[in-house]
């Protein structure tokens, strides 16, 4: 049972990471006001791109570099929709996903369950001295610490700096921080790129990290549940890094449980994450958590002239 | 005196709809200038100009006797113009000290919390405000807000300070304060331009003062002194403005409106209603003095069905008071909002929808199923007609229309049908004199029609000029209604401190 306990406990982070990368990225979007829906699409064109780069003999760098390219430029193109067009932001993001899901399935078609070699774990030797149960938590690959690196200095960034301070200023009152001198369009299109760069993160943990390779589908809703995981977290950095530690404590559970023998049906499995959605959703509903830390201008498209 | 700013022939529109046709506009160091005219005579939209917010299509502007075109507010707040807007640019969740540090840490140099911190103490001081740094601005009073928008504007270094409608939302205590303060700018040194609808202030606080009507300059930098009440309105309007028939004498009727000892509950940052008991008779309005966030917001609410009554019981025509909004409306309740826009209209929605939509409601709906666009641009063009709601069209979204047209659009919806008991919140704030008198006549007209006519305003001057008898209103309590002719100024002042 210990051995169950500390072998679910020690993969626990990596499951957890791919969450907490995209939800902080959304993170720093919704906090400028723009929501960003098409993350899903976004994780799978990195992820893809990540691992045709692996295949095609680029080492990890290299891989990680052209998936957050990628990612990136998908990016881009939702921010001009978005920020610059100001489409709807719901149908931006849709179509987004969609092109996502549809490039990556296009691109990623030759290099279907192939193995790549991936990122490994830190070497064990440098936790060696610690008790096995903590080194077994703490032996992690890189961007794995990262993700919890990033996501502290995410919430650090956004709640105590200046810039932090402006880009808030923008989700909450686009007018206000116009005239307060802020640039709202440089603010909401660099939150948008920046969070994209956590997104596409994500997605390259997925399939460099999580999987080893690269199948159509594979990002399985993970990104959706990252567009919820922002409300959960009520819109902070840090408790981001609880809710992906619930939500990826729960995905490892799964192949635990198979390896320890038990006969777990497989639309169990599948369900788990939007169970854990659901429940997750209910609590916070129940104590009416979350409301209040909404950004008020979410969604809200802003230019000067225009009356509100 | 030197010039700070010159204005020529600036013209802007919004799409089709043209706001300013050839303003003029001049500024001196060292004077207040007072800037009046109409709802949409384009008050705000030439000193959004100035400030940057808006770029003018045509004309000329120069600061400091240097030709000038800000791109954006921030190149204007760096020229030393700085502009308190109507609706204040204040980042609402934010707290005291972060909204300016957002606004003025570029402008003040500060480098860390430290710096900003010890600047509004010192200008705190200075202008004897008391603001906690911590607050959360949502949290706060407008008042607060307001003084918060003075000390981001000083702080960020303006020389030239724009107030629009300063004192529309203050009571008459900090209007006077707001007013005072302007002036002592004044004296400093800075320019200081004050948009405002009361004739009193321009009189009593503005050196000079220019008149807009319909995007142009009607008088042009005149000297206040030489002015009188009547000569500027007749400038804004352009005609002698209606004088709004004075009081019919009272014709006893049956009480409509009852409250008996009735109770509620406070809402977020307001007062809870205690043991209010009031009467109403048909034919009479009953006005409710009061300063502002007293148990108004609350007694409102009560009435209309939003806000349940915890204790105490509410009749019309003696008997129970249904429960819900709807059932009231029914019932022959009308209400005519504080927050226009908040509570009342759908800014988003065309005028034949929002007129559409309460005779869509109730047991008897003027249209079931099928609701054609043909009778809803018949309602908002008879609406448009009758009262005279200027600048729109059925298909206009309610947004667009200027405050004194909003609350006509929001007269012409409470006044369809048949009803019996209207309750007017702070009807005529914002608003210029013609729509104030034209709101007025309405509630006098309904009142004619044997309306149970309820008044809550913290305009003491518009309570005393139209109800026959008044109540005072302090910390959710409501002192007993007296005859209009048995009290004074003085009296009503004491009761609205006494009750504390
Ligand atoms: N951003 C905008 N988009 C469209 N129309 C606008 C905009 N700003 C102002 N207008 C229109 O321009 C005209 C002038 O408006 P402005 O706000 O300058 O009037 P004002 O004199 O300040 O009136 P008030 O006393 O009601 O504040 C009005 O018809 C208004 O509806
Ligand atoms: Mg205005």
């Amino acid at each position: 049972m210990s051995e169950l306990l500390s072998a679910w406990a020690a993969t626990t982070p990596a499951f957890a990471a791919p969450f907490l990368l995209a939800t902080i990225g959304l993170i720093i979007n919704e906090r400028a006001g723009v929501m960003n829906l098409g993350v899903e699409g976004i994780m799978a064109i990195a992820a893809v791109v990540a691992v045709i780069i692996n295949l095609s003999g680029g080492d990890v760098a290299l891989a990680i570099i052209g998936g957050v390219g990628a990612g990136v430029a998908l990016t881009a193109l939702f921010g001009f929709m978005a920020v610059v067009l100001r489409v709807e932001q719901v149908l931006a993001g849709l179509v987004t996903f969609a092109l996502g899901i549809g490039v990556s399935g296009y691109l990623g078609d030759g290099f279907q369950n192939q193995p790549v070699a991936g990122i490994s774990p830190l070497p064990a030797a440098w936790f060696a001295r610690l008790p096995t149960f903590a080194a077994g938590i703490l032996d992690q690959d890189f961007l794995t610490w990262f993700a919890f690196i990033a996501a502290v200095i995410v919430w650090f960034v956004l709640t105590r700096t200046g810039p932090g301070l402006r880009l808030r200023a923008v989700g909450e009152d686009a007018p206000a921080a116009d005239a307060a001198g802020v640039p709202v369009m440089a603010y909401r299109m660099g939150a948008v790129l920046t969070g994209g760069v956590f997104c596409a993160l994500a997605g390259c943990h997925l399939s460099l990290i999580g999987a080893h390779l690269w199948v159509d589908g594979m990002v399985a809703g993970r990104g959706w549940i990252a567009v919820a995981m922002v409300t959960l977290s009520r819109w902070s950095a840090l408790r981001a890094i609880a809710a992906a530690l619930l939500f990826g404590a729960v995905e490892a559970l799964v192949p635990q449980l198979l390896s320890s023998g038990m006969n777990v049906p497989v639309y169990f499995i599948e369900m788990s994450p939007y169970l854990a959605t659901l429940a997750y959703l209910l609590i916070a509903g129940l104590f009416q958590t979350g409301a209040d830390a909404r950004p008020a201008d979410l969604t809200r498209p802003y230019l000067r002239e225009e009356r509100r | 005196m030197s010039e700070a700013v010159k204005l020529e022939a600036i013209e802007k529109s919004f799409g089709s709809r043209s706001a300013l046709l050839g303003a003029d506009f001049t500024l001196r160091w060292g004077e207040v200038h007072a800037l009046l005219g109409e709802n949409g005579a384009g008050k705000s939209t030439l000193m959004n100009i100035l400030s940057g917010f808006y770029t003018a299509d045509a004309g000329v502007l120069e600061v400091g006797g240097q030709g000038a075109r800000y791109a954006n507010p921030a190149a204007a707040a760096d020229a030393g113009i700085g502009m308190i807007h109507q609706h204040f640019k204040l980042v609402g969740p934010l707290t005291v000290i972060e909204n300016l540090r957002l606004a003025c840490a570029r402008a003040a140099g500060w480098k860390n919390q430290g710096a900003a911190l010890q600047a509004m103490a010192e200008l705190a001081a200075q202008l004897g405000f008391h603001l906690n740094p911590k607050w959360r601005v949502d949290e706060m009073e407008i008042s607060d807000r307001q003084k918060l928008e003075i000390m981001k504007v000083l702080l960020a270094g303006a020389r030239i300070l724009i107030m629009d409608e300063p004192t529309a939302v203050l009571t008459e205590v900090e209007a006077k304060a707001a007013l005072g303060l302007a002036r002592q700018l004044a004296q400093s040194g800075r320019a200081v331009v004050l948009i405002t609808h009361k004739l009193r202030d321009v009189l009593g606080y503005s050196d000079r003062v220019t008149v807009m009507r319909a995007g142009r300059t009607v008088i042009d930098a005149a000297d206040s002194a030489g002015m009188t009440a009547q000569s500027l309105a007749l400038a804004m309007v352009g005609e002698q403005p209606v004088v709004v028939a004075p009081r019919a004498s009272a014709r006893p009727q049956r009480e409509i409106l009852r409250l008996i000892r009735l109770s509620a509950a406070a809402s977020a940052h307001g007062v809870g209603l205690r043991e209010i008991s009031l009467d109403v008779r048909g034919g009479e309005i009953l006005g409710i003095a009061g300063v502002g966030g007293n148990g108004q917001a609350e007694l409102v609410e009560a009435l209309i069905g939003i806000r349940r009554a915890t204790h105490g019981k509410m009749l019309i025509n003696e008997s129970l008071a249904p429960p819900g909004t709807e059932a009231r409306r029914e019932a022959g309740i009308r209400c005519i909002p504080a927050d226009r826009m908040g509570m009342g209209l759908f800014g988003e929605l065309s005028l034949g929808l929002n007129l559409a939509l309460p005779r869509l409601l109730g047991k008897k709906p003027e249209r079931r199923w099928w609701v054609r666009n043909g009778w809803m641009d018949g309602l908002a063009r008879a609406a448009i007609t009758e009262f005279e709601v200027a600048g729109a069209a059925p298909q206009t979204p309610a947004r667009l229309l200027s405050g004194g047209n909003a609350q006509k659009l929001m007269l012409a919806r409470e006044f369809a049908g048949h009803f019996s008991i209207l309750i007017a919140h702070s009807p005529t704030r914002g608003l210029d004199i013609r729509a104030v008198h034209s709101v007025q006549a309405r509630l006098r007209a309904a009142c004619a029609r044997h309306v149970a006519v309820l008044l809550i305003s913290e305009d003491l001057d518009e309570i005393m000029e139209l109800s026959d008898r008044v109540a005072v209103m302090s910390r959710g309590r409501l002192s007993e209604a007296e005859a209009i002719g048995q009290v004074d100024r003085g009296r009503i002042g004491r009761l609205m401190l006494e009750m504390h």
